[in-house]
Formats: C-alpha cells, sequence, structure tokens
C-alpha cells in the first residue's frame, strides 16, 4: 500500500511500533507524514529553512509523543499538522511583518517558457498566500494544496465543518482578488 | 484556480538532511533511558524521606504531652508570668478602668 493511503489506523500501529524500538516504523512513519508537514510549513511561512526546522520540531514532538499515544485519539498525522499549525503560528508571531513583493517576472526563452511561468505563477500563489489572514492560510493551504477533507482541517484546526467551509471560501475569494491584476502577466486568459 | 494547479505542481521536496535530522531525533528518543513508572508503596516506602522523623517527632509530643498532663513536674509548676508580662498586664488594668470602669479586665477575679 502507497504511504500517502496509509489510514489512521496504520498510522498509530506504526507509532505503537515506534514506541516499542521499531526504528524502522520512524521512517516510514516520516516518509508517510513529514514531507506534508514541509510544505504545509513551507507555505504557512513562505520560508524553506524555517519550514524543515518546523517539520524537525513536530515530528520531534511526535515522537516523544508515542509512549504514551491513546488508541482512538486523532490520527497521528493530524496531531502532527496541528502541531506543526502552531508552531506556524508561533514563529509569525515573532516575525517581524515584511512586504511580500511580486516576483519579478522572468525573461523568457521560448524553450523555457512554460518552465519558468509554472514556477512564477507558483510564486505568484506563495506571495498571494502570504496576504491572506492566517486561518484562511492555513484553510486553504489544507483543502486546495494539501487536497485534504474539511472535516480533518476542522480536526486540525480543532474547528468546526461549517467554519471550516467558510474559511476556504473566503481566502478563495480573497485569493482571486489579490491574483486578479497578474493573471494576464502570468498568462492566463480571462476563461480561468 | 490554475495557481493552485501551479503551486501543487512545484511543492518543496523533504531533504536528505531534513529526513537524516528527523531519524536522529526517533533514535535519539528511542535511547532516552525510560522514564520513571509509579509503583505501590511498601512498607518500608512510608518510613522512607520525611515519614520517620516526623512520626518520631509525633511520638516525642505526645511521651512529653502525656508527662506533663500526669506528673506535673516542678519546673512547670514553678512557671510564673515573667516580670515583662506583669507590667504589661498592670498597665491594661490602667487602661480598662479608664475605659470600662472595671478594674479587672482579664475577669481573674481579684
Amino acid at each position: 500500500m502507497p504511504l500517502e493511503q496509509r489510514s489512521g489506523d496504520d498510522q498509530a500501529a506504526l507509532l505503537a511500533r515506534f514506541a516499542a524500538g521499531d526504528r524502522r516504523a520512524a521512517e516510514a512513519l516520516t516518509e508517510l507524514i513529514a514531507p506534508r508537514i514541509l510544505r504545509f510549513a513551507a507555505r504557512m511561512l513562505g520560508d524553506l529553512t524555517e519550514a524543515e526546522d518546523v517539520t524537525q520540531e513536530a515530528m520531534l514532538r511526535l515522537w516523544r509523543m508515542a509512549p504514551d499515544w491513546q488508541e482512538g485519539a486523532a490520527q497521528p498525522a493530524t496531531w502532527v499538522y496541528r502541531v506543526a499549525a502552531n508552531l506556524c503560528t508561533d514563529r509569525l508571531r515573532r516575525r517581524r511583518k515584511t512586504l511580500h513583493e511580486m516576483p519579478e517576472l522572468p525573461d523568457p526563452s521560448p524553450s523555457q517558457h512554460a518552465q519558468m511561468m509554472q514556477a512564477a505563477r507558483a510564486q505568484a500563489l506563495e506571495s498571494a498566500l502570504a496576504h491572506l489572514p492566517e486561518r484562511q492560510r492555513q484553510a486553504v493551504i489544507l483543502r486546495h494544496l494539501e487536497g485534504m477533507s474539511n472535516p480533518d482541517i476542522a480536526a486540525i484546526m480543532m474547528l468546526g465543518v461549517e467554519a471550516v467551509e467558510s474559511l476556504t471560501a473566503r481566502g478563495k475569494r480573497n485569493l482571486s482578488a489579490i491574483l486578479a491584476g497578474d493573471r494576464e502577466a502570468l498568462g492566463y486568459d480571462d476563461d480561468h | 484556480m490554475l495557481f493552485l494547479d501551479a503551486a501543487r505542481d512545484t511543492p518543496p521536496e523533504l531533504s536528505a538532511s531534513l529526513r537524516k535530522r528527523i531519524l536522529a531525533d526517533a533514535v535519539a528518543c528511542t535511547e532516552a533511558p525510560p522514564r520513571p513508572q509509579m509503583k505501590a508503596m511498601g512498607w518500608r516506602d512510608w518510613f522512607s524521606g520525611w515519614a520517620a522523623p516526623g512520626f518520631a517527632g509525633g511520638v516525642t509530643v505526645a511521651v512529653v504531652g502525656f508527662w506533663i498532663g500526669v506528673t506535673m513536674p516542678m519546673p512547670v509548676m514553678a512557671l510564673d508570668a515573667p516580670e515583662w508580662l506583669q507590667g504589661a498586664l498592670g498597665y491594661l488594668d490602667l487602661v480598662a478602668v479608664q475605659l470600662i470602669g472595671v478594674d479587672d479586665p482579664l475577669l481573674m477575679e481579684f
């Protein structure tokens, strides 16, 4: 079974095996959870180095929690997402507010045009995400970039499902407004 | 939203060094000494720490109290208020007489 498809029970079983001293279980959990946490943290913070620190800290807390993990509690991945979200919030509060400028568009050569445009679009989105209120940003990242379900996001953000739906809708609307002026420059026509 | 598609297509990857750091933390956690477990207290445990001195103090106080109460040793019989306390009581008498007209504020029926 691919790691990404392991259920919460599988994750809990892996965690129990790790708590019993099985290091291979730690490797499996790392492959399963850490990349997702890194993606989430990188998009929340807009800084890969800080995101790596958050990922390491969140996983460390999972290792420490392993002996006390209770059956029937939240999925380990959900729990780590929640820890990472809190760590990101702490860092965002500490961080001095900086202005996120839109990236300079590259001067494309025909052979690299598509690839560079794709990178520029991704960069534009990252910049726009930084302008969203923190909770909206969390919800949009988890829903639209991580592809998580609303109940899972609700568990991570400790909210009701309706509140998550509202946050993601408002977040996406705000993103559209922020990016509206860049659509043409980034190669999107009016139909998208 | 195509911007979201573009961002999904270019996710940050878990680097080898970060994976190594995470697994090193995991190994360190498994090698940490086990936390002390709570166990039921045996009778010896009741006399560990401050229990034995406390118990001995209680016994001593009880014995001395019994001895004082029953035998009334001489030093206690001879005990009397010191001079400074006599002076204080006399001053209290003077004040009480002025205020309430009673010459026996402690109701000792002199």
